[in-house]
């Protein structure tokens, strides 16, 4: 009797813990799996999974930064869906201020501060002016796209090309060589910072309080206004640091609307990794391997259109799958969206 | 005691107050945000009365001009019309572009079949296939809030790519819908299935009509049928709903159901009559409809009614952009970027839809009730 329920005990913790490792568990099993098949077809298997591998990280960064950037944001209470316009308006005034000053690092750094700027006006409109945050994230990412193609055409598409890229670590596998961005480093980095931050420091602790109850943390002496602002600024800046992915790091330049919806993907991989930036990482690496093999299929079978189709979708049909099965009941911070009025 | 007549006279004057005192906000964001607007010509180095005289001319200079807006805006009617629809039920539906999408190409397949049959049977026919096809693709988000509880924004979202990713391929390179030696386009509709424009070799058609006919009874159905009450009551608030014996599941399946449908509508409309299109579907249709039909929701405060106008304010933008670019020129040859209409856009909304800003630049008290909800966040699942 005893044994039985201890049985079932056990089987329940392994079915949690499968639960909660299901993303890494699927994305470590892709390793081996490209591995054999491509050495089953007879291919070059130690330089088809390091591309498999290098293309993941590099195409799933903005997605990365893109859902840290939201979770930071809700986790403090205030829905963020301007993170595509901040990321946009990164992209651009990066691009610009490189192009402007010769500098890249001078664009790097106005790109974030660009991203801080936007969400700051975001956080005075939701924070200080209640404004229903849906409303005020929708108005930035319009505005941010009419600005940056304004500004763009203004200038005669002067932040075409700037004069160098972000900085790459290259390294060579069997004579062939890989490169890994600054940016998608950094966002490595800002995950594991984030999720310390958030789960063992006094500012997450408080920005989590604050966000699942603005009036008790208010009655414990936390200030409420102080804690969503700055993390709702953080959130900006993480977005246009994202921004400076596609232009800085892999184009050299902007091109109007060039994030392509990047951070309503990076949205999904938040409520996907359920607000919780390593498992959020873990959604994006999927969206970056989805995007990898459809280019890894086309350059080994050619352009196939259906199996195009088809790879390109993948990510967006899990997506569905997995919010409506895995994280069906997902529970968002319980006071996001809701302004904070001081009795 | 009161004469009837003057009891009449004050009673008329009560409801003009009330409608002045309705249409003021919105009137004074508008202008607040072409006021803005100016601001920022003038500092790019133009003149804003040179520009808003192009956009006038562009959106409502000439009988064309008129027919081009409102040809522009038809579309949206229904789009913006299926956002209010479901954020009457506390849904945010940002998969307008999926819907119309698979709506329109849903009516072209019928069409391309259909046209033998005559007239009567081949037009029904082909609308019915775009409204059920946008319907299905709305009803889907919706069936896996009701049973899974999975948000309908991320839904939604993902949706509209897996529809561009089918319906460009359907029409793409090796797809089965493609007409031959066209690039992304699909045959023609049998000549049947085809309805002619309001007014030979412009391009508005009967879809406006139709449109204002939509947004009509969808107000009708919200706020006048035993349906709508239960919607609106989910909205308002999901839990009260359940006790009070509705059925969340079924509300929620049908009213994205019916908001797909109304999408599809106008997909299949656009495919049946507009010039434009040439009675084909089109890969490039209804791109960029998710994001522009929350916006006119928007503006229009939810209303299915201020719907009406609020497209139309959005159509005339549109469409008087590209004067209003061709008209504005700085001392150095310069032309003024079109895209400053997507700024307007969103300084438009920004003072209409959220008049806490507005009420804060004037110093106009609120009157309770006023101010906008129209998300809790994520909210919960139930």
């Amino acid at each position: 009797m005893a044994q039985t329920a201890l049985k079932i005990g056990n089987n329940l913790k392994v079915s949690r813990w499968l639960r909660k490792y299901t993303i890494w568990i699927a994305l470590a099993a892709v390793v081996p799996a490209v591995f054999i098949w491509r050495s089953a077809v007879g291919q070059q298997p130690v330089i088809d999974t390091f591309s498999v591998i290098i293309f993941t990280l590099a195409f799933s960064t903005p997605i990365t930064l893109g859902a840290l950037s939201g979770t930071f944001s809700e986790r403090s209470g205030v829905v963020n869906i301007a993170i595509e316009g901040m990321m946009l308006s990164g992209a651009y005034f990066g691009a610009l201020f490189t192009k402007i000053t010769g500098e890249i690092w001078i664009g790097f750094i106005g790109a974030i501060l660009v991203g801080g700027l936007l969400a700051l006006f975001h956080g005075a409109l939701s924070i200080y002016f209640r404004v229903d945050q849906i409303i005020s994230g929708t108005v930035i990412n319009i505005f941010a796209f009419g600005l940056t193609s304004f500004l763009h055409s203004l200038t005669k598409k002067t932040a075409d090309a700037t004069p160098s890229k972000l900085p790459a670590i290259s390294f060579k596998v069997e004579n062939t060589s890989f490169t890994l961005g600054f940016v998608t480093i950094l966002g490595i980095v800002a995950i594991f910072v984030g999720h310390y931050v958030l789960f063992k420091t006094r500012w997450g602790l408080r920005t989590r309080a604050v966000g699942e109850n603005p009036k008790a943390a208010d009655t414990a002496g936390v200030n409420v206004f102080k804690v969503r602002y700055i993390n709702v600024v953080i959130s900006g800046m993480l977005a246009g640091t994202a921004g400076t992915y596609f232009s800085l790091q892999v184009l050299g330049g902007f091109t109007e609307g060039m994030t392509v919806g990047t951070g309503f993907i990076a949205l999904a991989a938040m409520i996907f990794g359920n607000w919780n930036p390593l498992n959020a990482w873990g959604a994006a690496l999927i969206f970056g391997l989805c995007i990898t093999a459809d280019s890894m299929l086309q350059s080994w079978y050619g352009n196939i259109t259906w199996l195009h189709t088809i790879t390109q979708a993948i990510p967006y049909v899990v997506t569905i799958v997995v919010v409506a099965g895995v994280i069906g009941r997902s529970r968002p911070p319980a006071s996001v969206g809701v302004p904070y009025t001081k009795q | 005691m009161a004469s009837p007549a003057v009891a009449f006279e004050t009673e008329k004057r009560n409801i003009l107050a009330k409608i002045f005192r309705q249409l003021f906000i919105p009137l004074l964001g508008i202008i607040t945000a072409l006021i803005v607007g100016a601001l920022i010509i003038f500092i790019s180095g133009f003149s804003p009365l040179q520009a808003y005289g192009g956009l006038w001319k562009g959106s409502f200079g000439d009988l064309e001009a008129i027919n081009g807006t409102l040809a522009t805006a038809t579309p949206y009617m229904f789009t913006a019309l299926a956002v209010v629809f479901a954020f009457r039920a506390g849904l945010f539906n940002i998969g307008a572009e999926g819907q119309i999408k698979i709506g329109a190409i849903s009516a072209a397949w019928v069409g391309i079949n259909v046209g033998g049959l005559p007239s009567f049977l081949a037009i029904p026919l082909t609308l019915a296939g775009g409204c059920l096809g946008g319907a299905l693709w709305g009803a889907i988000p919706g069936a896996l809030k009701a049973w899974s509880g999975a948000h309908e924004v991320i839904t939604t979202i993902m949706l509209n790519y897996i529809a561009t990713f089918i319906t460009s391929w359907l029409v793409g390179a090796d797809g089965p819908m493609k007409a031959p030696a066209r690039m992304s386009q699909s045959d023609q509709i049998g000549e049947n299935a085809r309805i002619g424009t309001i007014v030979a070799g412009q391009p508005l058609h009967w879809g406006l009509v139709i449109g204002v006919t939509m947004a009509l009874t969808v107000w009708f159905i919200l706020y006048k049928t035993p349906l709508g009450l239960e919607i609106r009551t989910v909205g308002a608030n999901p839990s009260a709903a359940r006790y009070a014996g509705i059925n969340l599941k079924f509300i929620l399946l049908a009213t994205m159901a019916i908001a797909g449908m109304l999408a599809g509508m106008a997909g299949s409309l656009e495919v049946m009559s507009s010039p434009g299109f040439r009675y084909r579907y089109n890969a490039a249709l209804g791109s960029g409809y998710g994001f522009d039909s929350i916006a006119i929701a928007l503006l229009a405060k939810n209303n299915p009614l201020a719907v009406i106008a609020a497209v139309i304010l959005f159509g005339a933008l549109k469409q008087g952009a590209s004067q209003m670019q061709f008209d504005t020129v700085a001392a150095d040859g310069r032309q003024l970027p079109g895209d400053l209409i997507l700024m307007i856009q969103a300084l438009v909304i920004l003072f209409v839809a959220a008049d806490q800003v507005l009420r804060w630049l004037y110093r106009i008290k609120a009157q309770s009730g006023e101010s906008v909800v129209l998300t809790r966040g994520w909210g919960k699942a139930d």
